[in-house]
């Protein structure tokens, strides 16, 4: 097993911040009766991160914002 | 008892491998193209497949691969990956009505393998008029997971033959998925016009931030308020009942 201590590090502490935000909501929320107001709001999300992610992937990340990320 | 026994095997393991079948062009190839990319930063094939099996995310694995190319600092590289992958808050918290009732312990399995597609899957099936259950979902959930390990074990392969993964147009894989899931989230729609104003805004807000934010947290900004314009308007035309 070729594995370096510095790339483990970054897999053990990337995979763990990224396993918080992907259970967390599921956790909590699942246990509570949430106001239907909060519902009505997440119901857009699937299309609202869907169109984005597009967005970013076809217009941002292969076209206009290449001098924006050169910048930063 | 019919619908009982309906109930019973449309929550099936089965069903949710079958409904993961349609995404898996999308894993394969963006898995394989991940593996490269890994290799190419000088990761070793066993790097990369734990990389896969515990980070599983396919954003995070190529910004990981290009800031280990680039010598960035440990601490730099985790809180990049947590930027991007904050988003899995706002697909958590939308799925999590659908899975009310069920353990903790099985809401983190659910959880701990959620993706952006595997989210689309099953926000479509829901859209559809189906319910998704605990077994359907570890059905698309360990289908996606187990192609995508191996597809990027496959990449770190046969990365050093393979230097421009882009140029087999492997990249477009990704947003042809996305809009495969997007155009079925729109068609079960009974509204359409609701939903096709949120994906409208939510582009327009994703190209508006990025000349001031990083694109992870666009895609969240634009997610956030786009999904508000939706809830807005849904309350407007519907006087409160949705």
């Amino acid at each position: 097993m070729d594995i370096r201590w510095n790339i483990l590090i970054i897999i053990m502490g990337s995979a763990l911040v990224t396993l918080i935000p992907r259970v967390l909501p599921l956790v909590v929320l699942s246990r509570f009766q949430l106001p239907n107001g909060l519902i009505r709001w997440l119901q857009h999300i699937p299309v609202a991160v869907m169109a984005a992610l597009i967005a970013q992937e076809l217009l941002i990340q292969r076209g206009i914002s290449h001098s924006i990320n050169s910048n930063g | 008892m019919e619908l009982n026994h309906q109930a019973i095997q449309k929550d099936s393991f089965i069903q949710g491998v079958k409904d993961c079948v349609p995404t898996l062009l999308g894993y394969l190839s963006i898995g394989f193209a991940a593996g490269v990319v890994g290799k190419t930063s000088g990761m070793s094939v066993s790097e990369i497949a734990l990389m896969s099996a515990l980070l599983y995310a396919g954003s995070g694995q190529f910004i990981a691969a290009g800031m280990i190319a680039a010598s960035s600092p440990i601490s730099a590289i985790i809180f990049t990956i947590f930027f991007i992958n904050l988003r899995h808050l706002l697909l958590s918290a939308a799925i999590a009505p659908h899975f009310k009732g069920l353990s903790s312990w099985k809401n983190l399995v659910i959880g701990s393998q959620l993706t952006d597609e595997s989210f689309g899957v099953a926000m479509n099936h829901v859209a559809s008029g189906k319910t998704i259950g605990y077994r359907w979902m570890l059905g698309l959930n360990m289908t996606a997971y187990l192609n995508w390990l191996l597809a990027t074990i496959a990449g770190g392969l046969l990365g050093k033959w393979i230097p421009h993964p882009e140029v087999y147009g492997l990249d477009f894989a990704l947003p042809a998925m996305f809009i495969g899931l997007l155009v079925l989230q729109l068609h079960s729609s009974k509204k359409l016009w609701v939903p096709m104003i949120v994906a409208l805004s939510s582009v327009l807000i994703v190209i508006g931030a990025s000349y001031i934010f990083t694109g992870s947290m666009g895609v969240i900004i634009a997610a956030v308020l786009s999904s508000t314009i939706g809830a807005v308007i849904q309350k407007w035309t519907s006087d409160g009942t949705s």
